[in-house]
């Protein structure tokens, strides 16, 4: 399936107090379907900020973001919930797991949320566990579980309900290199297996390289657009 | 440190000024209701004291009837005779009911003195008028307080109700509020002796002789001559040492009031423990950085126990003076009992220095208890974890040894309870009293509480077992209870204290309700009852038989029969006695034989020296059917054959009824305090109580009643003596509230993360209002209600039990039902805040919440 994410002259303004914090400043991108986007910056480019938007978890203060032609700021607060619940996937650094549910009823929440906790829903769900190699922990609570495998059930629990677009935002970042690299080229088998769009966020040039276009950020502005072939990249790097 | 306290918690508790306050006010409920117990029961006992002083003037010893009959005139000289004594000085004493300006108004507690030998034992001062003359028949001395009360001046003529109608009598004098002017806080008056006897039917009686004894004379030492000389026929005291009588009446009183001082006090620390468990908790971050930046754990750990201590201070002294305030309002209610019996009034509401110290250390010590958890919490965060975002943990499994001592508790309760409701004989032999079986009730309800609420977080963790609840918002929201046990079960049993009360309450007044109902039909036969007396009211205004040979000519009038209440004192106890007319008593009304053998019971009860007696009372003396027992009549100890045992529902220690031919051989009373008629069929009860009234009532002050009036009434008396509950119900309900904001607002201060995550998922905010409701439904509603009506029927066992009454437990569907509405309602409005608060955070803010 192609899919399309497109931000039109996105700003996001933050207030504290009398402070005003510019954290996106008119951004436009376009993200096409099955595309794996790596986004890179330094600390408090906006590249979170950004990633939440894509993700109908925040509302940008000017401009939109339209996912399928659908412009997310005219959805009322269940709508972006549909969005949230039907459209994408989010795995996060800190994995955000509910401590009180075991590995797959972790993967299945999403099925639960959204009243699809069908036996063809199941199925899938256990296509994947297996293929993020999740079968044997299945019934550990994620406390039981090591950094890799508690990415791993989140991953699944992104995917489980076939998004068609996956966000990320350093999924590697509390994990070391060598569980990184797994979890990388796990979501990249799944964006070829599964034809989906993926946005990830990263401060990692490696893990950037995974993806088959790079934007780089920098005060709220996109600074650098790079479209390279990960190996050559990898080796500029 | 006191700069680091000033910074770090002044500054805090005054951005916090909500969580500050409920801090404070969860303090002041338990002092509130402790100060006001413990002042009511002070002021009673001060009053009764002073009563008894004020009213004892220079008397050394006080001889009284040992039931309400009076004594014989001629023991006046008798007891005089008694070496050591220098004057006896005789008084009529009546309790009266009085009208001023010709409109009821109320009682007055009036002594018939003798003047001449009066001045013995008081001294009387007026600030108007002069003292009555011996012989005087038609003047009164009052009060000046009572005076300006009712806008009375010298020379106003008042009514007092008396066995030949009402009498009256002109004010001769007023009586300054010091000595005999302050007896029953002014309600009092002073006439002549032969015109009270005429009044009050004491012809040849006096009812209190004052003892003015020699100088260099032990009250002792002549009070045991006296003792010797009276056998048993009236009783002999010491003024000062007097009021053990109102101690017993306040110690049954001061039950029901210290259950709920302790419930509140429970309740109340339950408060303030969630209060600072989530202030503590919000102050994580801070109190860690302090400790990253070198601050000791010792230090902290004073700073969370100072803060406490200082909530709990500011909501002692609020507690102690609202519980000041609130002693006078309860008094009102409280001492309506104990003033029918002890004439006296309530009025000194004063702090002594006890109660005020009591009252402020409590509140610190109390809070500084429930400080301790918290306070120990955050210490055994290091401070570099502390630093880090937090989740919390999930902890599967709790210790055994845990469980053991949570069961053993809640097990010894629940034991204690069956072993006084199920095995009658064991209790008995363990306590046969009812105040012990109470207090040994209190403990096992009390322990079955404690024992509950350190069960609950096992029970939560095995019976609400995973993967068996499909719904994700239930199954969320049962996991987030078993997550945090202990904050879960004390907000449940917050709730559940409340519903125990009022289902427990409800069930209680319906099963007294429904037994009095059910001792009324099958006993009480009467159409129209006659009395003087208010039916509720502190005064009691005897007739005499010729009144009732006139009522009896009054038409339609198929049968009559009398009644006449009085005290007889037994083991140092006020039991109730009850003298009917054996001959025409089953004519109008009934009595049930415990053992159902009602017709030889009806043909012992008309021979002569024959007595029955009330389960409670028989249970309390070891009484059986067959018994002979020994009273002490104004005629000297005389004996009596028990000829059944009946339920009968009466206040402690239970009644005695005798026949009204000994009683007047032994008591030398004919009074009458009630008539009681049938009519013929067809008769009109109101009709015929209106030509009563008519006729008689307002010659002779009397008070005609109709048998549904009287049910009503009593019900009505019921509901009443149980209305300071449905207070504390509320009060608790709100409390119970409380819990469950604050342990929600803990809760998702603490899932953050995690609820963000939800609605990163997809989830709506309904789902997630749901979520947050349902964790304060099942607290509440589901687990609170069904633990409520659990121990709500050990309350009723427990009492019927104690009492020996045929109470049955009838549940209390409207209670329940209200029960359930009410704490569903208050779970609703108890989430509400919470469930908006968790989202109003943004959902990116949540995710990145640290």
């Amino acid at each position: 399936m192609k899919y399309k994410v497109e931000v039109r002259d996105v700003a996001k303004v933050y207030k504290r107090g009398k402070t005003e914090f510019r954290a996106l400043d008119g951004i436009s991108l376009m993200i096409k379907g099955g595309e794996f986007l790596s986004i890179m910056g330094p600390s408090g480019s906006g590249k979170s900020t950004l990633l939440h938007l894509l993700g109908a978890l925040d509302k940008p203060t000017s401009g939109d973001v339209l996912i399928d032609d659908i412009s997310l700021s005219s959805l009322s607060d269940d709508d972006l919930s549909q969005i949230r619940r039907e459209k994408v996937g989010f795995i996060f650094q800190q994995f955000n797991l509910l401590p009180t549910l075991t590995a797959c009823e972790n993967v299945l929440l999403p099925l639960k949320i959204a009243g699809q906790n069908t036996p063809e829903a199941r199925s899938f769900a256990n296509e994947v566990i297996k293929a993020v190699g999740l079968a044997k922990w299945c019934d550990h609570l994620p406390e039981e579980l090591s950094g890799g495998q508690m990415q791993r059930v989140g991953i699944a629990r992104a995917l489980v309900i076939k998004p068609a677009l996956i966000l990320a935002d350093e999924p590697t970042g509390n994990l070391d290199s060598k569980t990184g690299e797994e979890i990388l080229n796990l979501l990249k088998d799944c964006q070829e297996r599964f034809n989906q769009t993926i946005v990830m966020v990263t401060h990692d040039a490696k893990a950037a390289a995974y993806g088959g276009r790079i934007v780089r950020l920098k005060d709220g502005r996109v600074d650098e657009e790079m479209e390279v072939s990960g190996v050559n990249l990898i080796s500029n790097l | 440190m006191l700069t680091l306290f000033r910074t770090f918690n002044l500054r805090y508790l005054s951005k916090h000024k909500l969580r500050t306050a409920t801090i404070i006010f969860g303090v002041s409920l338990g002092i509130i209701m402790v100060v006001a117990t413990m002042l009511v029961n002070q002021s009673i006992l001060r009053s009764y004291r002073s009563l008894i002083d004020t009213a004892a003037g220079k008397t050394g010893l006080q001889v009284m009837p040992n039931t309400r009959s009076g004594l014989p005139a001629s023991m006046v000289d008798e007891v005089a005779s008694v070496k050591g004594i220098k004057a006896a000085v005789p008084l009529v004493i009546s309790d009266t009911l009085v009208s001023v300006k010709d409109k009821p108004d109320g009682g007055l507690l009036v002594y018939g003195i003798d003047p001449k030998k009066d001045t013995a034992a008081r001294d009387y001062t007026f600030t108007k008028g002069r003292q009555i003359k011996a012989g005087e028949t038609s003047s009164i001395v009052i009060t000046k307080t009572w005076a300006d009360e009712n806008k009375l001046a010298l020379g106003d003529r008042i009514g007092l109700v008396g066995v030949n109608g009402i009498e009256k009598l002109t004010i001769v004098g007023l009586l300054a509020e010091t000595g005999p002017g302050h007896t029953n806080a002014g309600q009092f008056a002073v006439m002549d002796i032969t015109a009270a006897r005429y009044t009050f039917n004491r012809t040849g009686k006096v009812d209190q002789v004052d003892l003015i004894l020699k100088a260099d004379e032990k009250p002792e030492t002549v009070q045991r001559r006296v003792k010797a000389l009276l056998n048993g026929r009236a009783e002999v005291e010491i003024p000062s040492a007097r009021g053990g009588d109102v101690q017993k009446s306040l110690d049954s009183m001061a039950y029901m009031l210290n259950l709920a001082a302790m419930l509140a006090l429970f309740v109340g620390t339950f408060l303030i423990f969630n209060n600072l468990e989530i202030s503590v908790e919000e102050r994580r971050f801070g109190i860690s950085t302090l400790r990253a930046l070198g601050l000791g754990r010792r230090k902290i750990f004073s700073l969370v126990i100072a803060e406490a201590i200082m909530l709990g201070f500011i909501g002692s002294l609020f507690g102690t003076i609202v519980g000041a305030g609130l002693a006078r309002v309860m008094s009102g209610g409280l001492t309506g009992y104990i003033l029918t019996m002890e004439k006296i009034r309530a009025t000194d509401f004063g702090l002594t220095p006890q109660i005020l110290a009591m009252g402020l250390l409590m509140g610190p010590l109390v809070s500084a208890l429930a400080a301790i958890g918290p306070a120990t919490r955050m210490l055994n965060v290091a401070p570099l974890e502390a630093l880090k975002p937090f989740e919390t943990a999930w902890r599967p499994a709790s210790s055994t040894w845990k469980l053991i001592v949570s069961a053993l508790v809640f097990f010894t309760g629940i034991g204690i309870i069956i072993a006084v409701v199920a095995l009658p004989s064991m209790s008995e032999g363990f306590a046969r009293d009812p105040n012990q079986l109470r207090n040994l009730s209190m403990v096992s309800i009390f322990l079955s509480f404690l024992g509950s609420v350190l069960l609950m977080p096992h029970l939560l963790s095995s019976s609400i077992g995973r993967g068996s609840v499909h719904s994700f918002v239930l199954r969320t929201a049962l996991d987030n209870l078993r997550r945090v046990p202990g904050r879960t079960s004390a907000t449940v049993t917050g709730m559940m204290i409340a519903l125990t009360m009022m289902i427990g309450m409800s069930a209680l007044v319906t099963s007294m309700t429904r037994l009095l109902d059910d001792e009324f039909n099958k006993m009480l036969g009467w159409d129209i009852l006659v009395q003087t007396t208010f039916f509720n009211g502190s005064a009691n205004v005897p007739m005499t038989e010729n009144f009732g040979k006139k009522l009896a000519t009054v038409k339609g009038i198929k049968a009559m029969t009398t009644f006449t209440t009085g005290y007889l004192k037994i083991n140092d106890n006020n039991v109730m006695l009850h003298v009917l007319d054996m001959n025409t008593y089953f004519d109008v009304n009934d009595l049930i034989p415990q053992d159902g053998k009602h017709e030889q019971m009806v043909r012992d009860l008309k021979k002569r020296g024959t007595i029955v007696v009330s389960t409670m009372l028989a249970k309390k003396f070891g009484y059986k059917k067959g018994d002979i027992v020994t009273l002490n009549t104004p005629s000297g100890k005389k004996p009596f054959k028990i000829t059944a045992l009946i339920n009968y529902f009466s206040q402690e220690p239970g009644i005695l009824i005798v026949g009204r031919g000994d009683y007047k051989e032994y008591w030398k009373d004919d009074a009458v305090d009630g008539f009681e008629m049938k009519l013929e069929k067809g008769q009109s009860i109101a009709a015929t109580s209106k030509a009563i009234k008519d006729r008689w009532g307002k010659s002779h002050g009397i008070q005609v009643r109709e048998g549904a009036e009287f049910k009503k009434q009593i019900s009505g008396m019921i509901s009443q003596a149980f209305s300071l509950n449905n207070l504390l119900v509320y009060i608790a309900l709100i409390v119970a509230a409380f819990g469950i904001i604050n342990s929600s607002l803990i809760s998702i201060l603490q899932r953050s993360r995690e609820l963000s995550t939800l609605r990163a998922l997809g989830a709506r905010r309904r789902q997630i209002k749901n979520i947050i409701r349902n964790e304060g439904l099942i607290m509440g509603g589901v687990l609170g209600a069904l633990l409520g009506v659990g121990l709500g029927k050990s309350l009723i066992l427990v009492s019927a039990n104690t009492y020996d009454l045929p109470l049955a437990f009838y549940v209390p569907w409207p209670a329940i039902l209200i029960g359930f509405a009410v704490a569903i309602g208050f779970t609703g409005i108890g989430s509400a805040i919470p469930s908006k608060a968790a989202l109003k955070r943004e959902i990116v803010e949540g995710l990145s919440y640290e």
